[in-house]
Formats: structure tokens, C-alpha cells, sequence
């Protein structure tokens, strides 16, 4: 008689009293290849997509959002070479009052800011950033109100580009991020049906978020023009990415972290 | 303005969405535990042997005599299981529980076909496997002989001595506290005893005459291969590789030997380590023994090690 | 007008340049997650057992430790280590609390127990400290733990093993914090460690690039280290310095994935602020010292270089990034935010700097992975909070170095805050 040459993890499920996982030092993911060449292939393929349709999709997120702010369309040329669509509206100039309110208001708040101990470091420090930028906005006003470089279509154009960039930069990102998950076949599915799920998200959130910024730029006024690009402008869409792809890893944590056969030892 | 109204709040609800597991997370606080290190470990090769020594005598102490020469007992987790004691023979077959050997100086086994069990078997004395023998684990507080294939899944302690003169599989941890001989095919993860000799071993007075001496602890980039041929060297320290390791002919390497790769030792004759001391072969993926070897100490591998 | 149109193009270079060195962190940090998660990995010496042991000095500076000392102590009592082959010496630096009379009384019990007591007007700090300690230490190799450590009982033997390799002039343990459970910095943290030790250092000793000593739950070869000079006094991070004096002297350090220790991490912000502006005005102090003697030196391959270079330059882009935003807002003002530069420049800034300390999202969520981390990675996104914490600490550190370097001020040696008991 001879017994089968082989390690511990070659030998039947019943040898065991129970799975030993491996040691934190050395695992590493036992993925299949293939799957994870196809969906990186995947991503980068969508990205190409939605760089070459850039027009049809600015064309979507100006018409619903038109709609929802009751205003029309209309087209723009990005480099003067490609044609993306917008919302057609007027923004308005701060007045001298309003301005020299929001210039003292910012520069008592980072006073406040420097002495006022009890608020929590990263809070006051990102308290600063937001009022050091309305600070210098409203500064800008006082003295360029007339030189401000931007109407409400550049910013508009601006916008869309952005938006439109992300939601392709977005299937590149997760599926290069994500497809070393692929220890079995069903998590290339579960993979993208995540990808499209944060894609729709983002296509909803950029036309939710391009209504308020219309909004803000069209009743009260362009100085809150670079808070909103440098707060709440593609800062917030790597949140919302690193957000859900975080929920969807401990997802994955917790299904695959038990499955021995989903990993391998060193090597 | 109304119209406004909902606009914002659905930019707030949509700005906060992917906050929310987080959020739930930072309240519920379900995983908040520091990565677990166990504060009393260090590397002892026969820490498997050891604890299931200790967790058997406690058991034991703990325990309830059930009818056919079982019985009850309690461990740390407070877990009860049956246990089977037995005095100075066990008959072939399957068995689905702890065997204690308690009392008998010498154990064989008994009747035709294989020893089967998912569980540990405990040997107070001296064991002798004469039949085939397929096991979880096992612990012999002596001496063990092996005349017939035998395969351990996970671990073997041996406080004495250990002659293997059969095929064998010994599991993941093999340790020996004394000599340990294998004279047959075997594969293996890790053994450990004094002296480890492998097929008729080697001896040390082979190397009185003429031998080739290196000095330092060698470490050259990439696949190390020495042949020697018609010679003996002595390496007096340690050979490490990232790489491959391939040693044909007749050596005596005083150190250790370590490979991010394989190991192959075959040809004449080789000593790894010196008496008195603990000296490691370890290779990452494999590790080929072909021919007659003597090692001072351990041999690891977390692929596969062949002896043939 | 002219020079109006001078300084926008002078801006926006400055914005491709920054894009460039950015893209080149977030192509390294991929390709680390990718060799950590998928690739073979490479083992240290720790599974070798070798009866053969090499003599010790286990040095722990101590400022004020009374509420940690004991528990380290005890962890070294503890070792599985021939105690004949081993000494600890704790360095009483200047201490006002009740640390000097601890380590008096266990040096009575335990005979390899040999406190030194630097005191007067000797000057304080870690580093004139362990210069002390190695004038007196005996061992052939010496440990450095901080007093917050608690090492396991096999951990001596793990670390020292690996100098059976003669290459190595240096090895390091991995860090894990104990008290992740007492708030969200501490849990935020200990996911920064994960991605730092089991995805960025143990790739980088799989890539046979530069794996970094930390200074603590680490070991160096002493004949070595005297032969180089002992540690540098003017460097708050002697860790970093003695890594690269190591590499252009043509040795490497050995990173250890198994060897895990636990630490303290900084419990409030205050101290987490102290700590990032204490490493990253160190850290580039270094970066001043061996930017150009790395490239010139013969030691080092190309990638080692490149990577050396990458590595010195992590507590210099924080400073940098933060030029690229008041150079975009200036852009912004200036009218030119509608180049197309300017908008990759921002997605590729954030997706690296966002997220957590000098790694990106997915680095620090696998490594969690790995460490078989679950609920507790869904934290992820709070990492946005303490972007800009990081970067403004990080940048004061870095305006720190540039002082010390132009006015050449000497350092002193700011201690972080022990929670332990509290």
C-alpha cells in the first residue's frame, strides 16, 4: 500500500477536525487568471466607451437636468474640437455688501478657528481650507469683480468634463481595483454588477449635484464658484468611489476570509 | 424654491449614502478588536506534541467512564468527547475517536487491511506500526518503529527515538526528540529530531581525508548548482539563496541551508549541521532529498519535501 | 503682461510636473497591492532554527514611560532567548516620572537587566540616547523597541535569526496596534498599518527594492552600525537614515512579516499631529541628506534607486500636493481651470492623496483583507477627513527640515503621548 504523496490541504475535508486558515504573513489570493484578465479588459473597454460617447452622455446629463431645473440646453466645444452638451442659464456677481460680508464673516472664522480649541483637528483644518478659499474668493471680488475669467457656461463646461471624466475613469479604477477578488467565478459577476451600480450612482449623483451648483451659481452668486469646485467637486467623487468599494470589500472579507480554497500559501 | 428643497435633500442623502456602512460600523462597532498575535508563541517544532500531552493529562483528570472501555472527557473549551482506552493492542479498522495507549510499555496493532482515524492517538510507551496506518495525529512517549505504510495528516511527537523503514506521509510537523531514521520513500512538511538520517545517513569520518574546505557563509545571486565531483567539501557556515539550491556529490555543510526557491541534495553522501547542535534545511516550494543524508536538527518546506 | 503669461504657464508646469510624480506613486502602489495580494511571496529566515546564538542588546529609549515600562520589560523578561546571550537596556532619558525607580528594581531582580541613566545636562532625545546605550550595549546585535512595544515571547529569536545572512545589515518587524478598539482615529490607524506593513513594506522586500527600518521591532548588526558612525544626531528619523546609510553602503534591510509587535497609536489628534510632524520633518531631513549621495552611489540597482527616490519623497509630496492647490486656485482665478491638464491633474492628485497617509484606497482595503479584517474596513471613506490633516501636518514637518537645513537648527526630539492606563 502506498498513501498519496501530498500536503495537508491535498488531503480530504473529512481528514479534519476543522479548516485551519492560513497565518495574516503569508496568504495570498488563489484568483483565476483568465476571469482577471477579462474583467480588467472590461474596464478599460467601458472607459473607452464613455470617452468616445463624451457628447451623448453630456447630451443625458444636461437634459435631465434641465429638467429638473425647467431650463433648456445647449451644445459647447470642448477644445474646439469636441461638442458636449450643457444647461443653458445665467449666473449672478455678488454685490460690494454681500462680498465684504462673506470676506469678514471668512476672516473672523479662521480667527475663530485658530483659537477656538475644542473643535477636532481634521474638522478645523478642513474648516480652514473652506474658509481660506471663500476668503480669497471674496477678496477676488472686491477688487476683479469685473475680471472674474467665468460665465456660467464655462463653468458648466468645466463641470461636465469633469463628470463626464469620472464616469469613465470610474470602471478603469474599480476594475482594476477589484479584480484580484476574482478567487471564484461568481465575483467577475458580483464585480460588475458593483461597477455598474457605483456608475449609476455617479451619473445620478452628477446630475443631482449639477442642479445645485446651477442653483447656488444662479441665486447667489459666483463667489461661492471656487468653494464648489475645490469642495465639492471631484474630491467628493473619489469619497463616494472609496465608500462603496469599501462596503463591497468587507462584503468580500467576510465571504472569502473562511474559504481556505479561496487562498494560497506563499506561493 | 420647493422644487430646490428636494434637490438638496437628495444631494445630502446621496453625499452621505456612502458614509452610512461606515457610520453604522463606527456605532455598532462588530469588528473593533486589535489583529490577534499570540503574545506566548515561539518557534518550537514540537509545540503540537507538547500541548496535546498536557491537554490529555488534564482531560483525563476530567473525565467520566462510559461502558466498552470508553470514556468522557473534558477539554479547555469545555467541550466533552469520548476517548477509547486501550491497553497493549488495537485491531485495523476505522475509528472515530481519541485512542489513548495509558498503561502498556509495548503497543502493535492487530488484524489484516489499515488503521484508519480522523483523530488523534495518544502511546504512553513504545509503539510498534506493523500494519498499515493512516492517522491524524500522533504521540509516542518512547520509542516508534515503522513496518508498514503510514500517513499522519497533521502532526507526530516522538520523545524517544523513530525508525521508519516504510513508506510514509508525515504530515505537516514530524518531530523527533531523539535519532529519527528514514530508510523508505516519504514526503513530508517538517521534521525535527537531533539527527535526522536519511536512507544509511552519513558519517562524519568520511570527511577526515582530503577534504575541500570553504569558508563564510555563501550567497551568491541567483541559482546556486555545485557539483563535486570526485572530492568532499566542507562548508564551515550557512548557504543562502532567493534562488535555487542544487548540491551533487559528497558535503558536509555546517551551517544552514536556505532557499526562497527548492532544494535538491543527491549524489555521494551529505551532512547538514554538527552534533550537539540545530541546524535548519528549509526550502520554500521543495525540497528533494535522493541518496544518504544525515541532518543535525530540522527540515522544512512550506511545499513539499521528498525523501527518495 | 508678460509676466502674467509667464507665471500661468510657470503654474500649470508645475501642475504636469506634479501630475507626472503623482502618477508615478499611484503606478507604485498598485503594483505593490497587485505583488502583496497575488504574487509569491518572499520569505525571511525565521523559520530557521539554529542552536547557534548570537550575543544581544536590547535598547528601549524611555522619557517619562511609568505608565509602559513595566509591560515591555516583562515581554523582554519573557523571551525565549538564552538569557546569558542577552542584555536589555533600558535608557532612562531624562525622565521625571517614576520610570527610573522601575527599571532600578527590576535591574535588581534580573542581572541582564542594565538601565542607563542619562540625566543633567546631558542632551535628551532618541537618538544622543541609543549613541549611549551602544558605547556600553556588548551584543553583536542590536534591538530597538520603544517603550509602548510589548514583543512575544519568540520575537528576539525571529528578528535576530535573519543575520545569519551577511547582507543584512538591518531587519525589521511588522507594527500592530493594541489599542485599535478606543476610538475611530485609533481604528483608522491601525488600517493605515495594515496597508503600510503587510501590502507597502513586505512587497517592496518581495521586489528586492528598499523595505524600510523602523526603529522599532528591529535589529541591526552593531560592528556595523559603529563602523558607520553610530546614529545620526541632527536626524529625527534615525529609522529612515540608517536605512538608506545601509543601502549605499551596500547592505539591505530584511523586512519580516511575521515578526509583528504590538504598539501604542496615538489616542487624540494632538498627539497623531505631534507624531506626522515629528516623522515628516525627519523624514525629509533625510531626504536632503541622500537624494543625490543615493543616485550616485554603486550599491544600488536602478530600481532600488527609483524606489529609494519614491521613498524619500513620501513626506515631501503632502508639501508639494499642497503647492498644487493654491497653484490651482491661483489658475482658477487666473481663468485657466478649463485646461484639460488641470482636470487629470486633480482625479489623479485625489485618487493618491485622498485617501489615508502616503496610500491609496484600495491599497489600505486590501491590505485589511489580508489581515482577515472585515466590518472594519467599510471605515474606508473616513480616511477623507484626515486627508487634509495629514497634508497640513505633513507640510509643517517638511517646512521644519527646510528650517533646519537653511538655519541649521538642531532638532529637538518630541516625544508622542502614552495612553496606556488612561
Amino acid at each position: 500500500m502506498v498513501f498519496p504523496l501530498g500536503s495537508l490541504e491535498s488531503s480530504k475535508k473529512a481528514d479534519l477536525h476543522e479548516t485551519i486558515s492560513y497565518a495574516r504573513y503569508g496568504k495570498i489570493l488563489s484568483i483565476n487568471r483568465t476571469f482577471f484578465f477579462f474583467q480588467v479588459f472590461i474596464g478599460i473597454v467601458l472607459t473607452l466607451i464613455f470617452l468616445i460617447n463624451i457628447e451623448e452622455l453630456s447630451k443625458l446629463i444636461a437634459q435631465i437636468t434641465s429638467y429638473i431645473l425647467n431650463r433648456d440646453i445647449k451644445e459647447g466645444l470642448l477644445f474646439e474640437v469636441v461638442r458636449i452638451y450643457i444647461v443653458k442659464d445665467m449666473g449672478r456677481f455678488p454685490s460690494f455688501y454681500e462680498t465684504l460680508l462673506l470676506l469678514i464673516i471668512s476672516i473672523l472664522m479662521l480667527i475663530f478657528m485658530k483659537f477656538f480649541e475644542r473643535i477636532s483637528k481634521p474638522l478645523k483644518i478642513y474648516l480652514n481650507y473652506f474658509f481660506f478659499i471663500l476668503f480669497i474668493s471674496s477678496l477676488y471680488f472686491i477688487f476683479f469683480a469685473y475680471s472674474f475669467p467665468y460665465t456660467l457656461d464655462d463653468f458648466s463646461q468645466l463641470y461636465m468634463v469633469v463628470q463626464v471624466g469620472i464616469l469613465s475613469f470610474i470602471s478603469s479604477l474599480l476594475s482594476v481595483a477589484t479584480a484580484p477578488l476574482i478567487v471564484k467565478p461568481i465575483i467577475l459577476l458580483y464585480n460588475l454588477i458593483f461597477i455598474f451600480f457605483v456608475l449609476i450612482y455617479s451619473l445620478i449623483f452628477g446630475i443631482v449635484r449639477y442642479s445645485i451648483f446651477l442653483f447656488i451659481l444662479k441665486n447667489y452668486s459666483f463667489l461661492w464658484m471656487a468653494n464648489l469646485f475645490f469642495n465639492l467637486g471631484p474630491l467628493l467623487d473619489m469619497i463616494y468611489i472609496s465608500g462603496f468599494y469599501s462596503f463591497y470589500l468587507s462584503l468580500i472579507s467576510i465571504y472569502i476570509n473562511k474559504r481556505l480554497r479561496c487562498w494560497r500559501w506563499l506561493f | 424654491m420647493e422644487q430646490f428643497g428636494w434637490i438638496a435633500l437628495s444631494f445630502v442623502i446621496l453625499l452621505l449614502l456612502p458614509f452610512l456602512p461606515g457610520i453604522i460600523e463606527t456605532i455598532l462597532k462588530k469588528d473593533i478588536k486589535s489583529l490577534t498575535i499570540n503574545q506566548n508563541f515561539f518557534k518550537d517544532p514540537g509545540y503540537f506534541g507538547k500541548s496535546f500531552k498536557s491537554l490529555i493529562k488534564n482531560a483525563l483528570d476530567n473525565s467520566k467512564p462510559l461502558a466498552g472501555n470508553t470514556l468522557k472527557v473534558r477539554f479547555p473549551s469545555d467541550k466533552w468527547e469520548k476517548i477509547l482506552i486501550c491497553s497493549d493492542k488495537i485491531n485495523t479498522g476505522k475509528y472515530d475517536r481519541i485512542i489513548i495507549f495509558a498503561e502498556a510499555e509495548n503497543v502493535t496493532l492487530e488484524g489484516n487491511g489499515l488503521l484508519e482515524s480522523n483523530y488523534e492517538i495518544y502511546v504512553k510507551n513504545n509503539f510498534l506500526i506493523n500494519k498499515p496506518f493512516f492517522a491524524r495525529a500522533l504521540y509516542v512517549g518512547k520509542n516508534l518503529t515503522i513496518f508498514a505504510p503510514f500517513r499522519i495528516t497533521r502532526w507526530a511527537h516522538v520523545e524517544g527515538s523513530c525508525n521508519i523503514l516504510d513508506n510514509s506521509n508525515l504530515g505537516i510537523s514530524f518531530y523527533s526528540a531523539e535519532q529519527l531514521q528514514i530508510k523508505a520513500p516519504c514526503s513530508f512538511k517538517r521534521i525535527f529530531a537531533s539527527e535526522i538520517m536519511i536512507n544509511k545517513g552519513e558519517e562524519e569520518q568520511a570527511f577526515q581525508s582530503d577534504p575541500t574546505y570553504m569558508e563564510g557563509t555563501i550567497k551568491p545571486k541567483g541559482k546556486i548548482d555545485i557539483e563535486i565531483e570526485n572530492s568532499k567539501l566542507i562548508i564551515d557556515r550557512n548557504i543562502l539563496s532567493d534562488d535555487e539550491i542544487i548540491i551533487k556529490g559528497k558535503f558536509w555543510i555546517k551551517g544552514n541551508l536556505f532557499s526562497n526557491k527548492n532544494i535538491l541534495l543527491t549524489g555521494a553522501g551529505g551532512i547538514v549541521g554538527e552534533k550537539g547542535k540545530i541546524k535548519t534545511l528549509y526550502a520554500k516550494k521543495e525540497i528533494k532529498l535522493i541518496g544518504n543524508f544525515k541532518v543535525y536538527g530540522y527540515i522544512y518546506t512550506d511545499g513539499i519535501g521528498h525523501i527518495v | 503682461m508678460l509676466e502674467v503669461a509667464f507665471l500661468i504657464v510657470f503654474l500649470k508646469a508645475y501642475l504636469v510636473f506634479l501630475f507626472i510624480l503623482i502618477s508615478l506613486y499611484i503606478i507604485r502602489h498598485f503594483i505593490f497591492t497587485y505583488n502583496r495580494i497575488l504574487s509569491e511571496q518572499r520569505v525571511a529566515y525565521h523559520d530557521i532554527l539554529d542552536s547557534d546564538f548570537p550575543t544581544v542588546s536590547i535598547l528601549i529609549p524611555m522619557h517619562n514611560e511609568e505608565k509602559v515600562a513595566e509591560d515591555i520589560l516583562k515581554a523582554l523578561i519573557n523571551q525565549e532567548y538564552p538569557k546569558e546571550k542577552m542584555e536589555i537596556i533600558p535608557i532612562n532619558d531624562h525622565s521625571e516620572d517614576r520610570t527610573k525607580e522601575i527599571l532600578e528594581r527590576y535591574a535588581e531582580n534580573y542581572s541582564f537587566i542594565k538601565p542607563l541613566h542619562r540625566l543633567g545636562d546631558e542632551p535628551r532625545g532618541k537618538t544622543v540616547s541609543l549613541n549611549d546605550a551602544l558605547r556600553i550595549a556588548k551584543g553583536e546585535i542590536i534591538v530597538v523597541y520603544d517603550a509602548d512595544y510589548l514583543p512575544l515571547k519568540g520575537q528576539i529569536r525571529e528578528l535576530v535569526i535573519n543575520f545569519i545572512d551577511p547582507d543584512v545589515g538591518a531587519v525589521m518587524g511588522r507594527v500592530i496596534p493594541i489599542n485599535t478598539p478606543k476610538n475611530l482615529l485609533t481604528r483608522l490607524l491601525d488600517m493605515e498599518r495594515s496597508g503600510g506593513y503587510q501590502v507597502d513594506q513586505q512587497a517592496r522586500f518581495n521586489l528586492g527594492l528598499i523595505p524600510q527600518y523602523g526603529g522599532t521591532v528591529g535589529a541591526i548588526r552593531k560592528a556595523l552600525l559603529i563602523e558607520m558612525g553610530g546614529f545620526d544626531e541632527k536626524i529625527l528619523a534615525e529609522d529612515t537614515e540608517i536605512t538608506f546609510r545601509l543601502y549605499i553602503n551596500g547592505y539591505e534591510v530584511l523586512y519580516n512579516n511575521k515578526a509583528e509587535c504590538y504598539e501604542e497609536s496615538p489616542e487624540s489628534w494632538q498627539a497623531r499631529a505631534k507624531q506626522i510632524r515629528r516623522w515628516s520633518r525627519g523624514h525629509n531631513q533625510v531626504l536632503f541628506k541622500y537624494f543625490f549621495p543615493l543616485w550616485i552611489s554603486k550599491k544600488l540597482n536602478f530600481w532600488q534607486k527609483i524606489d529609494g527616490t519614491l521613498l524619500l519623497f513620501v513626506y515631501a509630496v503632502p508639501f508639494l500636493f499642497m503647492l498644487g492647490i493654491l497653484d490651482s486656485i491661483a489658475l482658477f482665478f487666473l481663468g485657466e481651470m478649463e485646461i484639460f491638464s488641470v482636470f487629470w491633474v486633480f482625479l489623479a492628485l485625489i485618487a493618491y492623496n485622498s485617501f489615508g497617509n502616503f496610500a491609496s484606497f484600495f491599497q489600505i482595503g486590501l491590505a485589511c483583507f489580508l489581515d482577515g479584517v472585515k466590518e472594519r474596513i467599510r471605515l474606508l471613506p473616513f480616511f477623507y477627513f484626515i486627508f487634509l490633516f495629514n497634508m497640513w501636518c505633513t507640510s509643517l514637518g517638511a517646512l521644519d527640515a527646510l528650517l533646519d537645513i537653511t538655519a541649521r537648527r538642531k532638532p529637538n526630539w518630541d516625544k508622542t503621548e502614552r495612553f496606556r492606563g488612561s
